[in-house]
């Protein structure tokens, strides 16, 4: 604020230029960005003879739900987010709780094996998830757990990230509170659900977010553990449609990707702030 | 109280449990045994001993090093176009009023929140050669129409598609940095007669420079991984050109049901991105001056 005061007060000839350059750099990049999504949504909503019409209209001009009446006829789209939401949501719960129970006691608590094990856990977050995804392959189809919720969302509750945000935000919370509550009779258990998990809510809630939105962007693995199409989750069943057709139908496929593209923009921007704490809460370790 | 907290907790066992169960089977388990199949030939139903010979094979492969010359392409190029764009954004849009902020944020975010595959599916139609508004545009403005999934430049033009996919982080973690930056510095800077130019790289950047660090490395593994853009929009093709390492993984295990050799190139890539993080922590450990 302070810098765009003086910016204004100082208008000089040259400062007002370099302002309106910044302006259209800024304005010109966030273009970049804005036109395939609106691109997307016109194509969705258009006729789709249009899509493939030259010269393109740039403007969406008879709009029509004919593509989307389409996608849900022709496909079972309606399934695929139903699985989506099962998946992305166990996810989700399992993750929040196991890594909020573990979060705390790497945290706060002393235990023989303590540094070790979160070594060890550490470490393995470096591995790119490729190097995992055969042998998960392989043993999912041992465990009987190939195309089935469980296989599709277990290996994302088993990734350490969410037990790592929490660690990071539960160590800071105040060891005299904690240490009262004790003294005041409060046994473990009941000391996590009525005194951690209420001042931990900001990393829960960045946790669970991310969780989610990590888990039905997910691609790769949905891809490898999913046989049935009906099991698909949104993204790969979208996409799997998308390359089974011969002609490609834009107006049908951008009725696809505008299916898919919804829930996570409406979870962005209801949850904004979430996400900017998650990526600066991992990138600045203390 | 000192005392107390550092008595060894039995309950603690009792709160790790879930997440170390889960993770030694879903986590650790594939990672080793991720190891032993590299050295296997291997489907589904059984794995033969096979020594280095998947190895081997993966080095006397042109295409392997095709692969890994394509993913050294894409982060030489991509990760100093990622560093320099999110630093100059970051500080143009760290200028602006709040709102203006928040508008320019949710914009260059919003492609990393969505999908990989809808992001590509509006991009294969953008570069569609008869039907997409890329080469409409190209022969509008008098130029011949470029077949962009499927032509020498095709490298190349995919990473646009990557920039889009994540630019928003590299801007998020630079905004958050440069608000961090004491406006009293620039400030003091500017008295002393500063041109704004002076105060960019001569004060601002050195301040970053952990930060850009950060940036760097973790973008180079980021791109390292590239892969859902490349299935999506070129298959590996045309002719495998623009097969990735993460693509052959991909492609050698579910295609070609050749888990041994998908494995063993799994540990080429973790060997890869092990040598880039202990740059990291090497690099990092010496040069940390906030």
């Amino acid at each position: 604020m302070l810098i765009i005061n003086n910016e204004l007060k100082r208008s000089s000839v040259s400062e007002k230029l370099s302002f309106v350059i910044s302006m259209v750099f800024l304005f010109l990049l966030a273009f970049f960005f804005l036109f395939p999504l609106y691109w997307m949504l016109k194509g969705a909503l258009q006729p789709s003879f249009m899509a493939i019409q030259l010269p393109p209209s740039f403007l969406p001009i008879k709009m029509t739900f004919s593509n989307f009446q389409k996608l849900f006829t022709k496909t079972p789209a309606i399934r695929w987010f139903l699985n989506s939401v099962i998946v992305s949501g166990s996810s989700t719960l399992l993750t929040v709780i196991f890594s909020s129970l573990a979060g705390y006691a790497f945290g706060k608590k002393t235990f023989w094996g303590k540094n070790f094990l979160f070594w060890i856990l550490l470490t393995a977050m470096m591995v790119p998830k490729q190097v995992m995804l055969i042998p998960l392959y392989v043993l999912m189809n041992n465990y009987h757990l190939y195309n089935t919720y469980p296989g599709q969302f277990l290996p994302m509750v088993a990734w350490p990230f969410g037990l790592f945000m929490m660690k990071q935000y539960m160590q800071t919370l105040p060891n005299d509170f904690l240490q009262s509550a004790k003294i005041d009779g409060a046994n473990e258990w009941l000391l996590f659900w009525k005194i951690v998990v209420p001042l931990s809510k900001p990393v829960i809630a960045t946790t669970a977010i991310l969780t989610f939105v990590n888990t039905w962007n997910d691609y790769m693995w949905q891809l490898v553990i999913v046989k049935d199409i009906n099991m698909a989750t949104l993204p790969v069943g979208i996409a799997k449609f998308a390359y089974s057709e011969m002609s490609v139908d834009y107006g049908l496929l951008m009725a696809g990707a505008t299916f898919g593209a919804i829930p996570m923009i409406a979870i962005f921007i209801l949850f904004q702030k979430y996400f900017v704490k998650g990526i600066t809460m991992g990138s600045i370790k203390g | 109280m000192k005392r107390k907290t550092k008595k060894i907790d039995i309950s603690a066992y009792f709160f790790i449990t879930p997440s170390v169960v889960m993770f030694l089977f879903f986590v650790l388990y594939p990672i080793i045994l991720s190891f032993i199949i590299s050295f296997q030939k291997k489907d589904l139903v059984k794995g033969i001993w096979v020594g280095v010979a998947n190895y081997k094979d993966i080095f006397a492969d042109p295409f392997f090093w095709l692969a890994l010359k394509n993913t050294i392409i894409f982060v030489v190029v991509l990760v100093p176009v990622l560093t320099f764009l999110g630093f100059i954004a970051a500080l143009k849009i760290n200028k602006l009023s709040s709102l203006t902020r928040a508008f320019f944020r949710a914009v260059f975010y919003l492609p990393v929140v969505l999908s990989g595959v809808v992001i590509s599916m509006i991009w294969k139609w953008i570069f569609d050669p008869s039907y997409g508004i890329l080469n409409y545009l190209l022969e509008l403005a008098g130029m011949r129409s470029v077949i962009w999934m499927a032509s020498a430049g095709t490298l190349y033009y995919l990473m646009i598609v990557v920039f889009t996919f994540n630019f928003g982080t590299v801007l998020i973690v630079y905004l958050a940095a440069v608000a961090g930056i004491p406006e009293e510095i620039i400030e003091a800077a500017r008295i002393d007669g500063a041109k704004s130019s002076a105060i960019t790289w001569k004060i601002i950047a050195p301040l970053l420079k952990p930060t850009t660090f950060f940036i760097m490395v973790t973008q180079t593994i980021a791109v390292f991984q590239t892969w859902v853009v490349i299935q999506m929009l070129t298959n590996g093709g045309p002719a495998r050109s623009t097969e990735t390492l993460v693509f052959q993984i991909y492609r050698e295990a579910f295609s070609f049901n050749q888990f041994g050799r998908a494995s063993a190139l799994g540990m080429v890539l973790l060997f890869i991105i092990v040598l880039i993080t202990l740059f990291q922590k090497l690099y990092a450990g010496k040069d940390i001056n906030y």
